[in-house]
């Protein structure tokens, strides 16, 4: 049971299909009563055309059973009045800058500012449109920009239409070092040049963690 | 970036008083066609996205109509295989396809005016689209048919689509009406359509830092022949000559199919797919009677027939390609608020403490915006809030949405 963002599983009710059906079984997990609160609060103000609205309520619900379903992700904030945007805490090892010995800090935890505009629906979008890392600062990633914001970058090619369900899989492997792009030299290009020379160095170190996104963080990187 | 270009007669044109025979020289009276035919096709104002073997046919088409003003869209260049399917020459290969085509189409008729446009489609601004009567969609560029055909909904403006297919010569002309909630272009896409889409959209990471970078969307280049072009081409005008004249069956909504191996002509019905994920809603449209700048966001809702005082819960606002931000940072990573509108890579400052640029942060930035984000915003004029540049506003909300254009827009517009 997951209480830490107020997502309870309902009593008495086999509440993860997911391990018959994968997460293709997502939008048949029945929320709990706050999570399922939180979604209707976010709906009164969802705004737009009523496939957009539809596909907003869709993802959401993806959004909040992932939650469920996994210690690993928390859903702290939610908005469905135009974009569909949500703050999230991971749980998972995310590489920051070196220490004055060059030795790699790891934060124990990323949160993310979680974007998904309209347009996604229709068109591809560049990698980077989706996800920024709010916390920690100071990311020291091939595919994180280093500036005052950090974009994450999920690839140059990202299909129309893709859900939101994806890109939180997506960057859990990213900030986990187990898909990432350290060439600098390769057409699409990083986002930190200078992290992905760094990592082509100690690319040893990768992935940062070999657990799924479905374990229990807690249990599974002792 | 690229911007419109008008095509002006130069010294290297001949002189067209005198020399140039009126329409109604060859217009026929067609049969069941109103009054003043040729004064309703000089007054027709066209776009046309995609200038290559079919597009460009349809322009020279259109020139040779008189048509009062032509927008051209492509950001291509001839190559040397241009030669084998479209109407140009040796000397043009390595130049910008709408460029040299507009030329061309201004040489034809010298008082059309002509606009061209050297760059993608999808970073040309809304407006310009919004003054023509109809728009033509001519390319194999899935990400620009994706485009257009969203515009050209929210516009409520009608669109006609050409293309070809080489391997069974066949030749295809949808004329989408665009009127209440009829198809669109990717109402009819197939599950190869949508993995081509997205196969052929690549972005660098470069993108990031420049707004002016944009997708590369090439696909394979289409496989055909100059005549099937043509025949596309010159299917298209007949459709739009009916459509502007109105001869003939209705043309609206309906695909036209040519196939070459058996001299078959098709005419079925376009659907709308209720799974279409582009947006089918069609803004009512106005023009201000001052600079949408003086506005306030508050007054526009009322304009657009909203009751200010019980809220506006589920509207929101696109103000051109302006977003609004909440809240920025520098490197040292202090957030602070910005609350305004400002145009992508715009300088919105300098941290007084770490001497670094200050970026609005793209979580909190919204383009649109919904109005309970902006609400303490929205009784202060748009250009007290960074967007004096705005010269459009998309209002969409759960009754009605409109779309306004600044006055200064009306005489600016190319």
């Amino acid at each position: 049971m997951n209480t830490r963002a107020g997502i309870d599983t309902p009593a008495g009710q086999n509440t993860n299909p997911i391990r018959a059906r994968g997460l293709a079984a997502l939008a048949e997990v029945t929320l709990g009563a706050s999570a399922q609160r939180l979604i209707d609060r976010a709906v009164r103000s969802c705004g737009g055309q009523a496939a957009w609205i539809h596909r907003k309520q869709a993802e959401a619900h993806d959004l909040m059973a992932l939650a469920q379903i996994t210690p690993r992700f928390t859903v702290e904030f939610l908005d469905l009045r135009e974009s569909l945007r949500a703050v999230a805490t991971l749980e998972a090892p995310v590489p920051c800058l070196p220490d004055a010995d060059g030795n790699l800090r790891i934060a124990p935890r990323a949160l993310l500012g979680i974007r998904y505009p309209e347009e996604a629906l229709r068109i591809p979008l560049p990698g980077f449109s989706f996800v920024e890392i709010l916390q920690p600062t100071g990311v020291w990633h091939a595919n994180v920009s280093a500036e005052s914001v950090q974009m994450l970058c999920l690839g140059a090619q990202l299909p129309a239409g893709i859900q939101l369900k994806e890109i939180i899989l997506m960057t859990y492997g990213a900030l986990v070092m187990a898909t990432v792009m350290i060439d600098e030299l390769d057409p699409a290009g990083v986002l930190n040049p200078e992290a992905a020379r760094w990592w082509q160095h100690h690319i040893r170190l990768a992935p940062l963690s070999r657990a799924s996104f479905l374990d229990n963080p807690k249990a599974g990187e002792a | 970036m690229a911007t419109f270009k008008e095509i002006e007669l130069s010294s290297g044109f001949p002189a067209p008083d005198g020399k140039r025979a009126p329409l109604s020289a060859r217009l026929p009276n067609f049969v069941g066609a109103p009054p003043a035919s040729d004064e309703k096709l000089r007054g027709l104002k066209v776009a046309v996205v995609g200038c290559g073997a079919v597009g460009g046919s349809i322009a020279l088409g259109l020139a040779r109509l008189q048509i009062h003003t032509l927008w051209l869209f492509d950001k291509g260049k001839f190559k040397a295989e241009s030669i084998l399917t479209h109407c140009v020459f040796p000397g043009d290969i390595s130049g910008p396809k709408a460029s040299i085509l507009g030329r061309r189409v201004k040489h034809i008729s010298p008082a059309t005016r002509v606009f061209v446009f050297d760059g993608p489609v999808e970073s040309s601004d809304l407006r310009v689209m919004a003054d023509a009567d109809l728009t033509v969609l001519a390319t194999d560029n899935l990400f620009a048919e994706i485009e257009v055909g969203q515009r050209c909904l929210w516009l409520g403006q009608p669109l006609v689509q050409a293309a070809v297919h080489g391997e069974t010569l066949v030749a295809q002309i949808r004329f989408f009406a665009n009127r209440s909630n009829g198809p669109c272009p990717a109402c009819g896409y197939s599950q190869a359509e949508w993995q081509a889409l997205d196969n052929q959209t690549r972005y660098s990471c470069d993108a990031l830092n420049d707004e002016a970078a944009d997708a590369e969307t090439d696909g394979p280049p289409t496989m055909s022949v100059s005549f099937l072009c043509a025949m596309a081409a010159d299917l298209a005008l007949v459709q739009i000559l009916r459509h502007m004249l109105d001869l003939g069956s209705a043309v609206e909504n309906n695909m036209l199919q040519y196939c070459g191996f058996d001299h078959q002509t098709i005419v079925s019905a376009l659907k709308r797919n209720r799974r279409c994920p582009c947006d089918h809603t069609a803004y009512r449209q106005a023009t201000t009677l001052r600079a949408i700048a003086d506005f306030t966001l508050s007054e526009l809702a009322r304009m657009a027939g909203y009751d200010t005082a019980v809220g506006l819960n589920g509207v929101s606002f696109q103000l051109g390609r302006l977003s609004f931000c909440e809240s920025a940072a520098c490197r040292c990573m202090a957030m602070r608020p910005l609350r305004r509108f400002f145009a992508a890579g715009a300088r919105v400052g300098r941290c007084r403490s770490c001497g670094e640029k200050i970026v609005p942060l793209p979580f909190y930035t919204h383009n649109p915006v919904p109005a309970n984000v902006i609400a303490d915003q929205m009784e202060r004029p748009l250009r007290e809030l960074g967007a004096e540049s705005a010269a459009w506003v998309k209002l969409r909300g759960p009754r009605r949405s409109m779309l306004f254009y600044s006055p200064e827009t009306e005489r600016n517009r190319p």
